[in-house]
């Protein structure tokens, strides 16, 4: 089992986290979006015995070794996803995908994030076709939530919040069957009682606020939820006794990132 | 002109060319100036929103050789084929499209964008 750290860092050298978290969930592959290129946390990981893996800039992805990410060519717009085709201990091939949403303030219309998400779901299949399976992982900040349309829409990402439909991992949409992935974030979206209820939180002023926004997330294909135990995919707020969010419980991003980190697992 | 039935004169109320149309013409010299490889495709689906009746086409480059397909941006229209979006996979979006020549004008942008230039090349490099 590999265990995985992905953390919208905020262009900060946050490597005394990020370091603690990977001591503390015995971290393998480490996830991170918005990462500054020649940060502190290249050196910090590298005397953790982690090697950096070729990725896309806006990417830091570092892995110790236990999974072995080969990148797959994949030209997506803005070099906002990248791809990996990824191979663990027992020999189990699967396919990685970091996305980076397009960001909510300057694109504050879900339809570019649908188109977005289409263009990236587009290479996934490409690759699903080209390497003869469907245990595929994306995992990112999308800059969306688990319900917004272009997280579910069949035109966008296409992942819903059940593992099956009648036994089946795709549906009927324009004539066509079309798979979709599973998001488990469904599950985890307001169930903590304030902190770590999502990965965001941003307060405007408006009528209607959600506050807490689950804008970092890990959809799985269906067929890939066998090597995915969902019980091991958490938000992490606090790291050893210090907490990732201020006094009011809001992520922190004065000491840490206005993002909470989550950590899954995969077995591959 | 009505016919005999009760229906409307359907050869005179779509006599007009539509987006699918428009889009396919637009997009269509892409085939030669890339020797066959790459084709500018159109998919479009209706979508009865709560907004009312709206098409979305998907317009997407394909390598048929190897079966590839990857969105490049979607127009959005109404019943009507203008007023029109046109929403890149890039993030540009426009909106109130007031015509062909503007659309042409929009879709001329994105067409030559750096993001576009850099998906067509590298197709051509790894399909070609």
């Amino acid at each position: 089992m590999a265990n995985f750290l992905l953390w919208n860092v905020q262009r900060k050298p946050l490597d005394h986290w990020v370091v603690r978290l990977v001591e503390e969930h015995q971290i393998d592959v480490v996830l991170l979006v918005e990462y500054a290129g020649g940060s502190s946390i290249t050196k910090s990981l590298t005397a953790q015995r982690f090697t950096p893996v070729q990725s896309q800039e806006r990417f830091g992805v570092f892995s110790n070794g236990r999974v072995r990410l080969e990148p797959i060519r994949a030209t997506v717009a803005n070099n906002r996803a990248c791809f990996w085709r990824s191979v663990g201990g027992s020999g189990t091939e699967g396919i990685l995908v970091m996305v980076h949403g397009l960001d909510r303030r300057n694109y504050p219309k879900d339809d570019t994030r649908t188109a977005q998400f289409r263009q990236i779901t587009d290479w996934v299949r490409y690759w699903e076709g080209k390497l003869g399976h469907k245990r595929t992982v994306i995992a990112g900040d999308f800059n969306a939530n688990p319900f917004d349309p272009a997280m579910v829409s069949a035109d966008g990402l296409h992942a819903i919040g059940v593992r099956s439909l009648r036994g089946r991992s795709d549906r009927m949409f324009n004539g066509t069957r079309t798979d979709f992935f599973y998001n488990p974030m469904w599950r985890h979206y307001g169930y903590g009682t304030d902190a770590g209820t999502a990965t965001h939180y941003y307060h405007r002023s408006e009528a209607q606020e959600l506050i807490w926004h689950m804008l970092d997330q890990v959809v799985v294909r269906p067929e890939a939820l066998d090597s995915f135990p969902e019980d091991e995919l958490r938000i992490v707020a606090r790291v050893g006794e210090w907490p990732l969010t201020d006094p009011f419980g809001v992520p922190d991003q004065r000491a840490a990132s206005d993002h909470l980190p989550i950590i899954f697992a995969w077995n591959l | 002109m009505a016919g005999t039935g009760l229906w409307p004169d359907l050869r005179v109320e779509t006599r007009q060319r539509g987006m699918k149309q428009i889009l396919e013409e637009v997009g269509g010299e892409l085939m030669e100036m890339t020797n066959g490889l790459i084709q500018f495709g159109v998919d479009s689906t209706g979508d009865p929103g709560d907004q009312g009746l709206r098409f979305i086409h998907h317009c997407s480059l394909r390598v048929p050789r190897v079966g590839f397909k990857m969105l490049l941006l979607n127009v959005i229209t109404g019943p009507t084929t203008f007023p029109a979006i046109v929403v890149a996979a890039s993030g540009e979006r426009q909106e109130n499209i007031p015509d062909e020549e503007s659309l042409r004008k929009v879709l001329a942008t994105i067409f030559q964008s750096e993001a576009t230039k850099e998906t067509l090349h590298s197709l051509i490099v790894n399909f070609g």
